[in-house]
């Protein structure tokens, strides 16, 4: 504290006057009474005189020094110096990824503990203005450069900490510079768990540090190849500096497998554990006891499910080639009048509509715009054109006996797999929007349900015109990280990891803001979506992060705050209660 | 009236009356035995006939068995005056709450039960001398005309009872029951004027109104004690050893006035102004039979 009119201490003088005039006066306190004869001739009590004279620094008298003092010390213009800085302006990053969830010692988060350090740089700066920055992979501005430090405490005390990743340093430079503007000497703290390159000149770390963690940092489910069960493949890798032992489980949500484990300090070790009887297809691998940071003690995975084929039937049903449609794999076959999507559709023994969309298999059947069938005649000997087309794989064409097939006329785009004469058997053509395979002659005029390659060939139509549909995207990502919801049939609802409906925008990527298995169902079905922490997340920072670049010290500036105010209220409340002090005293007087 | 007295408290007094000992010596007719024979229902004594005599009382069957003529006398019943005696010197204006309010609050009680039966009540406030007094009369204007004598007092000046009592039997030529509201702290000039009224046949009653803080005061260390009637002041330290003096000496003053006034069969009575009014009449002056 320092005075910057110390002469007005002089004032302090007036203590001895006061004391003075104390001593001047009777110390004897008035009282009536009705009967003085009644007190004439009693003796005076010693003892009391002896009080009487302890009493004689009385509250009143110390009252008044006090408020001498206090209205001096007010004139004096006292200031308390105060060790804060002033800088043209604060820019607080508090990193608000997963692994700020890490519990400190103290039994608070780290982030918890970075608002707190926040809150003592606005302290520290308290002249000077402040703004915060929320840093993850989706940072964001909490509030521009402002004097207001009561809002920028509100605002700390109201946001959480994310599941985020951590975020890209080039995406905080760029916050940095629209917050700061053209602010020279900007001063930007980062309050973080990981290092972060400084980006700008004026930029300080602060580590929170503090937890220990031993992280679960892969977990992927596959199925065997027999279809009976599942493979879980876990990391495990302990950060701590002394042996861990713990159990793993493998979860479907209804059964679960486990592994006890011991790891040691800096291990990263890798499991498999056999989960036969199990498809999930949600899965969650977990470790217990649970540690500092939860969150990478659990992961989840989905596991992408066989989809059946759609494929939309017109025409005569052909008992043949349906079977030969369902050995490949499982299969709906929908009505011609069937509104609902089909990956492939089967046109047999009629003209195909103009509005068939999609890839197409014709059999015995022509399209208006590039196939057109005309009579049936004996086809003679067979040509197979191209032997090493896809469509032929694995199947001898030499066995095939045809007895009757129709003069082909088709689109010269195509390619003619087999043919007779000029008129194509098998032919196969690819538009701008779909692919069409086209078998000629009536399979029933044909050996073609007879022999072993009629399976085969229709395999490898079905291979060409409908790879085995899996789901449009994969079924997992990074909490934080998008989640393409296209390519999904009509989406209909999204629920979280909690149960709770959530709103999407289909045509749009899907953001995950929590651990845990989400369920998209859509008109084909219902998909789990897993999303996990940022691997990232669980690993510790490096010491050498912590070093700070001294800015403080260059830029520091002492300040003064006027503490006269305070004083002088101060001697002005002791002048009412020795006022009412001394009221109080006249009338106990008076009653006595 | 309604700050010295609330009506409750008027309701609970209406039930007592006040009883005379002796015989008043009233003109007016009432409901006080007189010393004289007069007309009423309670038969008094047998004389001798002399001429004159009402013939109505000649006892005729006295006269036909003793062959004597005697006339029956009976008691003569009159009205009782009542003198309110209320010191307001200055000593009367300290305690809490002062003492003169208590005196005043007790005088509109008596006040009240006074005319309640049928009594003429008068009012004679002094200091060491008598102030102007409300003379004794009948009836409800007369209770106002004493609380508002009452409500208005300002106590100022010394106590000089021997000299306001003998003002009083000058100016006043009735016998009756007075009552001597004081907080009788005048070192003993009191005896001379109330044997004066005792002689004269009036029937004293001496209430004494003290502040609990005179009977045992807590003042403590230095102290400088003004009179507030004589303005005369004492410097003194006050210890427990002199508190404890004081209280002898209170004690044996306040004896002495009670040993003085039994010797003159006066009730004497102690009013603590801690002490409900209520309390005070219903229990103290019913147990020294003032009130019944």
């Amino acid at each position: 504290m320092i005075l910057q009119a110390p002469g007005a201490l002089s004032l302090l003088a007036l203590v001895g006057g006061i004391v003075f005039l104390y001593f001047l006066r009777s110390h004897n306190r008035s009282y009536d009474v009705s009967a003085l004869f009644l007190w004439e001739g009693l003796a005076s009590d010693p003892q009391s005189r002896a009080a009487r004279i302890r009493k004689r620094i009385d509250l009143l008298l110390i009252v008044q020094i006090a408020i001498l003092a206090l209205a001096s010390l007010a004139l004096a213009q006292p200031e308390r110096l105060t060790t804060a800085a002033r800088v043209p302006g604060l820019v607080i990053v508090i990193d608000a990824s997963a692994s700020m969830r890490t519990i400190t010692p103290s039994g608070v988060s780290r982030y918890v503990v970075a608002c707190a350090r926040a809150n003592d740089l606005l302290d520290q700066y308290p002249t000077s203005p402040a703004a915060v920055i929320k840093y993850s992979s989706h940072s964001q501005i909490l509030s521009p450069l402002t004097n207001d430090h009561d809002s920028l405490r509100r605002i700390l005390a109201t946001e959480h900490v994310t599941w985020y990743a951590d975020g890209d340093e080039e995406m905080l430079t760029a916050l940095i510079g629209s917050v700061s503007g053209r602010s020279d000497g900007t001063k930007v703290i980062v309050l973080t768990d990981h290092a972060v390159h400084k980006q700008v000149t004026t930029m300080e770390e602060q580590l929170v540090r503090g937890g220990e963690n031993v992280a679960m940092t892969s977990f992927a489910v596959r199925e065997d190849a027999d279809m009976r069960g599942v493979a879980a493949f876990v990391r495990l890798h302990n950060f701590t500096d002394h042996y861990v032992d713990t159990t793993l489980r493998v979860s479907d949500g209804t059964r679960e497998v486990s592994l006890p484990v011991l790891l040691a300090s800096e291990q990263e070790q890798a499991y498999v554990l056999p989960f036969s009887g199990s498809l999930g297809p949600e899965f969650t691998a977990s470790i217990t006891p649970s540690d500092a940071l939860a969150a990478d003690n659990a992961r989840y995975f989905a596991l992408p499910r066989s989809i059946d084929r759609r494929v939309r039937w017109i025409g005569e049903r052909n008992p043949y080639l349906e079977a030969a449609l369902r050995a490949c794999g499982p299969m709906t076959i929908l009505d011609e009048d069937s509104t609902d999507p089909a990956d492939l559709t089967v046109v047999y023994n009629v003209a195909a509509p103009d509005d068939v969309i999609g890839n197409i298999l014709l059999v015995h059947a022509g399209i208006s715009d590039a196939i057109s069938l005309g009579d049936d005649e004996d086809p003679g000997a067979l040509q197979v054109r191209l032997p090493d087309d896809p469509l032929l794989a694995g199947v001898d064409a030499s066995d095939f006996r045809i007895v009757s097939a129709p003069t082909v006329t088709a689109d010269p785009a195509g390619m003619t797999i087999i043919a007779s004469g000029e008129s194509p058997l098998l032919y196969r053509l690819r538009q701008q929007d779909r692919s069409i395979v086209l078998i000629a002659p009536d399979i029933m005029h044909t050996n073609l349900p007879l022999t072993i390659d009629f399976p085969v060939l229709v395999r490898n139509i079905l291979a060409q015109l409908t790879p085995r549909p899996t789901p449009p995207s994969p079924l997992w990502t990074n909490v934080g990280d998008p989640l393409s919801l296209q390519g999904y049939d009509n989406p209909s609802a999204l629920t979280s990891p909690d149960g709770e409906t959530l709103s999407f925008d289909a045509q749009r990527a899907f953001i995950p803001q929590s651990p845990g298995i989400y369920t998209l169902t859509t008109k084909r079905g219902v998909y789990p979506l897993a999303a996990n922490v940022a691997l990232g997340e669980s690993i510790p920072a490096q010491e050498e992060a912590a070093a700070s670049v001294g800015y403080e010290a260059l830029h520091a500036e002492i300040t003064g705050i006027p503490l006269w105010p305070e004083v002088a209220l101060a001697a002005l409340l002791l002048l009412i209660a020795e006022g009412a002090i001394y009221q109080g005293w006249t009338f106990r007087r008076r009653r006595g | 009236m309604d700050q010295l007295i609330d009506e409750g408290f008027l309701r609970r007094l209406s039930r007592l009356q006040f009883i005379t000992k002796g015989r008043c010596a009233s003109r007016l007719s009432g409901g006080h035995p007189s010393p004289r024979a007069g007309v009423s229902l309670e038969f008094a004594d047998y004389r001798e006939y002399t001429p004159g005599d009402d013939f109505r009382y000649v006892d005729w069957n006295i006269v036909g068995r003793l062959d004597r003529v005697l006339v029956k006398t009976f008691v003569r019943e009159v009205d009782l005056p009542i003198y309110l005696l209320v010191d307001l010197s200055a000593s009367m204006h300290l305690g809490s709450p002062p003492k003169v309010r208590y005196a005043a609050r007790l005088a509109a009680a008596l006040t009240y039960l006074g005319l309640r039966n049928l009594d003429r009540v008068g009012l004679y406030p002094f200091t060491d001398h008598l102030l102007p007094s409300v003379a004794p009369r009948h009836g409800n204007q007369q209770m106002a005309r004493i609380l508002s004598a009452l409500r208005d007092v300002a106590p100022k000046g010394p106590t000089s009872l021997d000299q306001v009592l003998h003002e009083f039997a000058h100016r006043t030529h009735e016998t009756g029951l007075l009552f001597l509201i004081s907080d009788f702290l005048v070192r003993g000039e009191y005896e001379e004027g109330i044997a004066r009224l005792a002689y004269r046949g009036d029937e004293i009653v001496a209430i004494q109104v003290i502040d609990p803080s005179e009977m045992s005061p807590t003042i403590s260390g230095g102290a400088r004690l003004t009179d507030v009637e004589t303005g005369r002041r004492l410097d003194l330290t006050i210890g427990e050893r002199t508190l404890s003096q004081y209280r002898r000496r209170f004690e044996g003053y306040v004896s002495a006035l009670r040993s003085y006034l039994a010797s003159q069969r006066i009730p004497y009575i102690l009013a603590p102004t801690d002490l409900r009014i209520e309390e005070l009449i219903h229990v103290r002056l019913r147990a020294q039979g003032v009130v019944q």
